[in-house]
């Protein structure tokens, strides 16, 4: 067994701070400016560095999980609004409203053209809302208010490509841009193309889309440039009889009759944008006329609006009102006869009203052959409409609130500044810390 | 090699240990909650949008239903307003103003109709502006729904939940009304007016007449009168000056009271101090007025405009109303009061507000026959007529006017009355020979074919024969 080193054994010294331990004597401390500053801070910068690291990571890291976490709500927000106007639009078309079907479809559509079931959906409600082959109205165009800044000649060239393509639309909006940056850049083309694109887009809006307020406005715009042509002149007239009738829709069946009567004449299919074609508004007011005149007791007009009425389209409820004003008119029979008036074509007794022709003062509509109309189709169902009760109208006596609420994110300060705000504590303790080291 | 390293480290005592192992404690700790907060800050900052879309402010149009939601600002708001332009579209702009029924909007209903509703256009092209009055009792068709006043628009899209609520529906009917493509909408609440009115210091009105005006809130107390002349009237005198009817017209005089407010504002917005302090408080008073405001018209959206409207002079705003003499009173089905509107004086209001003095008409300069001149159309003329060398006398005249005849010749069939067709869209030559020639409005056609040898042909029928202006 070896001899252990009994040196190791021996008791060392107990040697003060700053003495040496050979000596045990007390020697002078190393001056301080031989210490280097890295040597007794090296630690704390280390560990300094390490915490603003570890703070910016921290606080990116939960910037971007914010940031995700955001996204994701804001998805689920809209996801549930999509689902909530397709809940709704289902509903509406169940119960007849196609208007509103197609408006919260077309919505859907806009936000997200992949939601399930909503293409078929959509067309569904487009099928029963027109019957027709017209197309359905077309939304109005998303401007920008950027500019566009292509060459002139190329924006030139590409509405005189949109004009060719009959592209009314974007050739308007590419020649705004167009006269916007450079007003002077062929004028007269310019102009001519704007008055072509004008009055086509006028006459689309009024034959097809239904948009018969914003094809007279076209054709405003238009005849700034120049006269509008034959079949221009004629849709425009027909638009207007058609907004005259609608003016008194349900107020004054007796105008409404009169204006519809003469548009059934020249253009029976043209069609505002809720699909009613003026044949079905006349047909219409001829009813409510037929109505009204029956509740004042005027049997015979009433049956002569109902006869007309039936003559365009026949329906139960139609024909029963006809059957009484017939036998009002009629005066009692000893021996009511069962097969009286039960057909439209059958010649009532009494008087006949029918709808005057006249027009509203300085108009004199003039059917043109070359005017394009929907081709004569099974005229289609009038949508049904409704009318929820409306909100009260008392004065209501509660006091009046201010609601100004203030929202307060506008006092948030930035990231940046956050994290030196955060490493404040961080470094108190630290600080404190290494000196307990110490 | 692992022992190695332990030996070099500093003797570690227990007191070190523990010193260290509290360090990566508070380390952890640290980025633990900077983490936290951030994403905390994250949330609080960007609330409801993701930041990426709030960063940009997309300068792009909203399309009704879009409801700009009420989000904070973004945090380099300051640097965009001080980049911001005037607004510089290339087409007229229009927005819908609406205010709601106080009835409703007292009443805390789940909806409410529209009180007020002006549209307001601006044409950066042109540098022209417009404000149209509509009276809330216009019996008009609400899409989708039956025939009613045109203020249940704004309370049946509430109601029913349609996409963009009742902004979106009263915007389609008033867009159905006028024809007019409508890019945005604002409803204000009464509190954000006045608050608004108070922030500029108060507006300038001229009153005309002694006018009793009820300030918000009901009773006695809150009923004041003005007295005729020009006063300055702080925000809730002003909102009570602009909803005030109980003169002799009604909903009408109120409209113009309505715009006489508008303009007041203007006024007050375009004075030297006023506008860059807006400017500069705009991320407060946005912050402060959001709440009470329902838009699809981004700050930057409303700032630009507003850069825009500074630039129009007073005599190019056209102000309108849809007036007594557009309308007729009548009683609804169910017994209201409502107003008919009469299409022909309201399509003669639009178009005076609208259409004259858009940006959308001919920059060519010059009388009709410089234009026509300009437009250097190619004209076809053709003998319709029963009257030999009609054509050819007609064309030598209008060659030495100038005009590019580029062919002239019998006409296949004889014409009554002389017919003008334009290929290629020529308004100006339209105009000229409409005009020179006497040519009826149903003998103008317009058949578009970039591929005709003509601009414009002419069939000269017996009407011209008889009667002509040639030597």
């Amino acid at each position: 067994m070896p001899h252990p080193n009994l040196d190791d054994t021996q008791p060392t010294p107990v040697v003060k701070k700053g003495a040496s331990p050979e000596t045990g004597k007390s020697t002078p401390p190393p001056p301080t400016g031989k210490v280097s500053f890295l040597a007794r801070f090296g630690g704390a910068l280390i560990f300094l560095s390490a915490l603003l690291i570890v703070l910016a990571i921290g606080a990116l890291a939960g910037a971007a999980s914010g940031r995700a976490a955001l996204q994701q709500a804001d998805a689920q927000t809209r996801q549930q609004a999509l689902e909530e106007q397709y809940t709704l639009a289902v509903q509406d078309l169940e119960a007849g409203r196609l208007n509103l079907a197609v408006q919260r479809f077309e919505y859907i559509l806009n936000q997200d053209p992949g939601f399930p079931g909503v293409t078929e959906k959509m067309a569904q409600a487009l099928q029963a809302l027109y019957l027709t082959s017209t197309p359905p109205p077309q939304p109005t165009p998303t401007l920008t208010a950027t500019p566009d800044l292509r060459p002139i000649a190329e924006m030139f060239a590409d509405a005189e490509n949109r004009v060719r393509a009959s592209d009314w639309e974007g050739a308007l909006q590419v020649l705004s841009a167009l006269r916007k940056s450079d007003p002077s850049f062929q004028t007269t083309r310019v102009d001519g193309l704007m008055f072509l694109a004008l009055r086509y887009r006028g006459l689309e809006k009024i034959l097809q889309a239904g948009a018969l307020e914003g094809g007279l406005f076209d054709f405003s715009l238009a005849e700034r440039f120049g006269p509008l042509d034959s079949e221009a002149q004629a849709a425009r007239q027909w638009a207007q009889l058609y907004i005259y009738g609608l003016a008194f829709w349900e107020v004054d069946p007796e105008q409404a009759v009169k204006y519809f009567g003469q548009l059934d004449q020249l253009a029976p299919y043209l069609h505002d944008g809720s699909g009613w074609t003026a044949r079905d508004r006349y047909r219409e007011a001829l009813v409510q006329y037929g109505d009204r005149l029956a509740e004042k007791g005027e049997w015979c007009s009433a049956m002569s609006q109902y006869e007309i009425a039936l003559s365009i389209r026949a329906d139960e409820a139609l024909q029963e009102k006809y059957q009484r004003a017939t036998s009002e008119c009629e005066g009692p029979s000893p021996t009511p006869t069962e097969s009286a008036s039960t057909t439209a074509t059958q010649t009532p007794g009494g008087a006949t009203e029918t709808p005057t022709n006249t027009l509203p003062p300085g108009e004199t509509p003039t059917p043109t052959p070359s005017a394009t109309l929907p081709q004569a189709s099974p005229t289609p169902s009038p949508t049904e409409t409704f009318t929820p009760p409306f909100p009260p109208t008392t004065e209501a006596p509660t006091p009046y609130p201010l609601v100004i609420t203030p929202t307060e994110e506008g006092n948030a300060m930035n990231l940046a500044s956050l994290s030196v705000v955060l490493s404040f504590p961080f470094l108190a303790i630290f600080l404190g810390l290494w000196k307990v080291v110490q | 090699m692992i022992q190695r390293m332990l030996k070099s480290l500093p003797h570690l005592t227990p007191k070190r240990a523990l010193s260290l192992v509290l360090m990566l404690a508070v380390l952890c700790a640290a980025g633990g909650g900077a983490f936290f907060t951030g994403r905390a800050f994250t949330m609080y900052r960007f609330g409801g949008k993701a930041p990426s879309e709030q960063a940009t402010l997309a300068p792009e149009f909203v399309t009704p239903g879009a409801e700009t939601q009420v989000t904070p600002l973004p945090a380099n708001i300051a640097e965009i307003i001080a980049s911001l332009t005037p607004w510089d579209g290339s087409t007229r702009v229009t927005a819908l103003i609406m205010g709601i029924d106080y009835r409703d909007w007292a009443a805390q209903e789940e909806a409410a109709r529209s009180d007020t509703m002006i549209l307001l256009t601006l044409d950066p092209l042109t540098k022209t502006a417009g404000m149209l009055s509509i009276p809330r009792d216009l019996w008009v068709a609400i899409p989708g729904f039956q025939h009613g006043k045109i203020n249940t628009a704004y309370y049946l899209g509430d109601i029913h939940k349609l996409p963009g609520g009742g902004p979106a529906l009263a915007v389609k009917t008033v867009e159905n009304l006028l024809g007019v493509p409508i890019h945005f909408y604002a409803q204000i609440d009464f509190g954000a007016f006045v608050r608004f009115i108070d922030e500029i210091g108060g507006v300038l009105i001229d009153v005309p007449e002694p006018i009793r005006i009820d300030l918000l809130g009901g009773g006695f107390k809150t009923i004041k009168k003005l007295q005729p002349g020009k006063q300055v009237l702080p925000g809730e005198w002003a909102l009570a000056y602009a909803r005030a009817r109980n003169t002799e017209g009604g909903d009408f005089d109120r409209a113009m009271r309505q715009q006489q407010v508008i303009m007041a504002i203007r006024q007050r917005i375009l004075e030297p101090e006023v506008l860059p302090t807006l400017i500069t408080k705009a991320p407060t008073l946005y912050n402060e007025l959001a709440a009470g405001i329902r838009t699809n018209l981004t700050l930057e959206q409303v700032l630009r405009l507003a850069l825009l409207a500074q630039s129009i002079p007073d005599e190019n705003i056209q102000r309108g109303l849809i007036g007594k003499d557009s309308v007729l009173f009548a009683k609804s089905p169910d017994g209201l009061d409502i107003l008919i509107p009469l299409p022909d004086k309201i399509h003669l209001l639009r178009d005076q507000i609208f259409a004259t003095s858009s940006g959308l008409g001919p920059l060519t300069e010059g009388d009709d026959q410089a234009r026509m001149l300009a437009e250097g159309a190619r004209i076809a003329i053709y003998n319709g007529s029963s009257l030999a060398g009609l054509a050819e006398r007609t064309a030598d005249y209008l060659r030495n006017l100038g005009v590019n005849i580029v062919q002239v010749a019998n006409a296949a069939q004889p014409y009554a009355a002389t017919t003008i067709v334009d290929h290629r869209g020529s308004p100006f030559s339209l105009k000229f020979f409409v005009n020179w020639m006497g040519i009826k409005a149903g003998r103008i056609v317009i058949q578009f074919d970039p591929n005709a040898t003509a601009d414009v042909e002419i069939f000269l029928g017996e009407d011209w024969a008889v009667s002509n202006p040639l030597p």
